[in-house]
C-alpha cells in the first residue's frame, strides 16, 4: 500500500485524477481518498495536522515492510534559478522550530535531483536567500546550501517514522514559489503537482515493486502447521519460541516442513497428555530438522 | 538520471553525511574526493543518522553510506570477553571505522549497530594519543580493526599505513590487523613490522561464496597471504568462525589442508580458531534484521549469554581442526577460543 500525503485539496486533485482515487467518508476529521493500492491523505497545512492526520491514519492502517509513505507537495525555493515544477527528492529535513533534523534514507535509484526542506512553522517572506535562524543557534545563517521551505514536512517524518522505515518515506517537493510574496493560485498548484505526476508514481510504483519482494519466512500454511504442531505438543511459551527457531531454520536450509511436520504428527498419538512428552518429540523434531 | 528499470539500488556510498565538527579535518577532504559524484549532506552528529529508529540494516547493506565524523570521548577499549586475546594481558580495541564494506551473514556487527551505513572517524591522531597514553602504563596488544575490515578501505583511507608509521617507532606496541581483503596493490605499500600482525581469516570457499558476500574467495585471500608471506608480513591465520554444516569435517579438512600446501607453515606466526559464537542480545537483533539467513536462524544453544553450536558440537569442531592445523603448525602457536574462558 502506498499512502501519499498532501497538505491541500488543490496537490491532491491530479493525485485523485490520475488514480481514480474515491472519497472514504469514514474519516471524519480528514479527508481521505482511496483505491485498492492508494490511501491519499489530506492533512492541511502545519506540521501539528500532518503529523496528526498521519498517526491516526496509520493506527487505523498498519503499513508493513512492503508499504510506501510518499509526501507529495509544493515548497518554496532558495534558488529564483530553480525553473517553478521543478521536483526534488529531500535527502535532510529540518524544523526550523525545534532545529532538530531527520533522514529519510535514499536507498533506491532515482530519476529526481536531491535538497534539504527546512519547515516552518509559518508562511515564510524573505528578501534574500537566508534566514535566520532563533537565539537556540546563535542565530548563525542557514548553510548557504541551497534549500527547500514546506509547512509539513518534520511533523510528517516524525509521525510516519514511528511506523514505517526510514527508507520507505519519500519526500517529493515542487518548487512553487521563491520565499517571496507570490499569487500562486490553487489551479497553478495543481498544475506543478500535474506536470510531475507521472514520473513520480511510474519510480514509486518501481519502488514498491523492489520492496514487495519483502516476504515473512513462514506461509499462511506454515503458520498454521506450527501452530497446530505447538497444540499437540502442549509446548510453553518458552518451548514455543525454541520449536519456531527450529522451523525457521528447517524453512531456510530446506524449503517448505508441511510434509514432514504432517508425517510426524500422523506417526504420534497427539495432543501429548504430559509436557515431558512433548518435550520428547520436540528433541526427536530436532533430530529430524537439523 | 538513474533508471530503476536499469537497477533498483543506489550504487556504494552514493551519499555521504558529513558531520559539521568534521568538515575542516583534511581526511574528510580526502575522503570526499574519492566520491565526487556523491551527495554530501551536512549533520550535527554522526548518531543522528546512525542511531535512527527502526533502520533496515539488511537493506542498508545493498547501499550503504558513509558518516564521516568525530570521534569523541573514548578511543580506545578493553577486549569483550568473546574476543581472542592471545594470552596478552593488556588487550585492547579501537575502532576509527564503524561497520564494514563486506556483508558476511553470520557478521555481529549488524547485532551491534542499528545500522549498515559506515562510519569513519576523521581524527585518527586522537586515537593514536589515546594509544600512546596506554603505552606509558604499560605494553598494549591492541586490535584496529574488530567493527570493519580496514584492509577493504585502504584504498580510501590510507590508515593501515598510518597505523603501521605509528606502530613502527613504538615497539610496546602490538597491533593487530584483522581482514579477508585481497588487494595485492595495497600489499606492496606495507611495510614487514614484527609488532604488526596481519590475520587473514579464510572460510572453505562454499562458506565464502553462500555466506560473506562481496568478500575475496579462499583463493584471492591465499594469494594474497602467500604475497604477504614472501614481503615478509607477520600473518596469522584465523580460521574462526568455523560454521557448521552437514559436510563441515569435509570442507573444512579440504581448506586447512589447501592452505598449507599453499603456504610455508614455518612462515606463518600462528593460527586461532573458534566456532561461531555471539551474545544472545546481538544474535535477536541479527535475526531481526536477517530474517531469511538460515546462518543466523540456526536454532543455537544459548550459554550464559553466548549463543554457539552447544558444547558438544563445539568442541568437536574445534578439536577436529586443531588436529588438522596441528599436522602443520606447533601446538604453542595455535589459539582456540573456549566457550568458558
Ligand atoms: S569481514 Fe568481518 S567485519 Fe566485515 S562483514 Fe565480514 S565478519 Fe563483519
Amino acid at each position: 500500500m502506498i499512502l501519499i500525503t498532501t497538505a491541500l485539496y488543490c496537490e491532491a486533485l491530479p493525485l485523485i485524477q490520475y488514480f481514480h482515487l474515491k472519497k472514504d467518508t469514514a474519516f471524519a476529521k480528514f479527508q481521505v481518498f482511496k483505491n485498492e493500492d492508494i490511501v491519499l491523505l489530506i492533512t492541511k497545512t502545519g506540521t501539528v495536522q500532518a503529523a496528526i492526520g498521519t498517526a491516526s491514519l496509520c493506527s487505523l492502517i498498519t503499513p508493513t515492510l512492503r508499504d510506501i509513505f510518499l509526501n507529495l507537495g509544493v515548497c518554496g525555493s532558495s534558488r529564483e534559478d530553480d525553473p517553478a515544477g521543478s521536483i526534488f527528492l529531500c535527502n535532510k529535513i529540518m524544523d526550523l522550530e525545534t532545529m532538530r533534523c531527520f533522514y529519510p534514507d535514499i536507498l533506491f535509484a532515482h530519476p529526481f535531483k536531491e535538497r534539504w526542506v527546512l519547515t516552518s512553522p509559518k508562511v515564510i517572506n524573505t528578501d534574500g536567500h537566508q534566514i535566520s535562524l532563533p537565539p537556540l543557534t546563535g542565530g548563525r545563517p542557514i548553510s548557504p546550501m541551497p534549500y527547500l521551505i514546506d509547512m509539513e514536512a518534520s511533523g510528517l517524518y516524525q509521525a510516519a517514522s514511528y511506523f514505517y522505515q526510514p527508507h520507505q518515506m519519500f519526500f517529493l517537493k515542487v518548487v512553487s514559489d521563491y520565499l517571496m510574496n507570490t499569487d500562486i493560485t490553487p489551479d497553478k498548484i495543481t498544475g506543478l503537482i500535474q506536470k510531475n505526476i507521472d514520473l513520480v508514481m511510474e519510480w514509486i510504483s518501481q519502488v514498491q515493486d523492489e520492496l514487495s519482494k519483502i516476504r515473512p519466512v513462514f506461509t499462511m500454511e506454515e503458520e498454521k502447521y506450527t501452530v497446530k504442531l505447538t497444540e499437540a505438543l502442549q509446548l510453553s511459551s518458552s518451548m514455543e519460541l525454541k520449536l519456531r527457531q527450529l522451523l525457521k531454520y528447517s524453512k531456510l536450509k530446506e524449503g517448505s516442513f508441511t510434509d514432514r511436520i504432517r508425517d510426524f504428527m500422523a506417526d504420534k498419538t497427539l495432543p501429548c497428555k504430559t509436557k515431558s512428552e512433548g518435550k520428547k518429540y520436540f528433541e526427536q523434531l530436532k533430530q529430524l530438522f537439523l | 538520471m538513474n533508471n530503476l528499470s536499469s537497477y533498483s539500488y543506489n550504487s556504494f556510498f552514493s551519499h555521504i553525511y558529513v558531520e559539521k565538527d568534521a568538515m575542516a579535518h583534511p581526511n574528510t577532504g580526502k575522503i570526499l574526493s574519492r566520491f565526487p559524484r556523491a551527495v554530501c549532506i551536512e549533520i550535527n552528529h554522526y548518531k543522528d543518522v546512525f542511531c535512527r529508529g527502526h533502520q533496515n540494516y539488511l537493506l542498508q547493506k545493498k547501499s550503504p553510506s558513509l558518516i564521516l565524523a568525530v570521534k569523541r570521548n573514548t578511543y580506545v577499549y578493553e577486549g569483550a570477553p568473546v574476543c581472542q586475546s592471545f594470552g596478552n594481558r593488556h588487550f585492547y580495541y579501537t575502532s576509527s571505522v564503524m561497520n564494514c564494506f563486506y556483508d558476511c551473514e553470520y557478521c555481529y556487527l549488524q547485532g551491534m549497530y542499528p545500522s549498515a551505513n559506515i562510519v569513519i572517524f576523521v581524527n585518527l591522531e586522537d586515537i593514536f594519543l589515546e594509544t600512546e597514553k596506554l603505552l606509558k602504563k604499560f605494553p598494549v596488544y591492541l586490535c584496529i580493526s574488530y567493527d570493519t575490515d580496514l584492509l577493504a578501505f585502504e584504498n580510501i583511507l590510507e590508515y593501515v599505513k598510518k597505523w603501521q608509521a605509528f606502530a613502527e617507532s613504538r615497539p610496546d606496541l602490538t597491533v593487530e590487523l584483522r581482514t579477508k581483503s585481497a588487494n595485492l596493490g595495497i600489499l606492496n605499500q606495507l611495510t614487514p613490522l614484527d609488532n604488526f600482525i596481519f590475520a587473514w581469516t579464510l572460510s572453505p570457499d562454499v562458506i565464502q561464496r553462500a555466506y560473506e558476500h562481496h568478500t575475496p574467495s579462499f583463493e584471492e585471500r591465499i594469494s594474497c597471504i602467500e604475497k604477504a608471506l614472501d614481503k615478509g608480513l607477520r600473518v596469522r591465520l584465523c580460521f574462526d568462525p568455523l560454521i557448521c554444516r552437514k559436510d563441515w569435517q569435509s570442507l573444512y579438512a579440504d581448506m586447512i589442508r589447501t592452505a598449507f600446501q599453499r603456504l610455508p607453515a614455518d612462515k606463518i606466526n600462528d593460527v586461532s580458531l573458534g566456532v561461531f559464537r555471539v551474545s544472545r542480545d546481538y544474535l535477536k537483533q541479527m535475526r531481526k534484521q536477517r530474517p531469511d539467513s538460515a546462518i543466523i536462524q540456526y536454532p543455537y544453544e544459548n550459554d550464559r549469554g553466548v549463543c554457539h553450536y552447544g558444547r558438544k558440537l563445539s568442541q568437536e569442531m574445534i578439536s577436529y581442526t586443531y588436529n588438522l592445523v596441528k599436522e602443520f603448525i606447533p601446538e604453542k602457536n595455535i589459539y582456540v577460543w573456549k566457550e568458558t574462558s
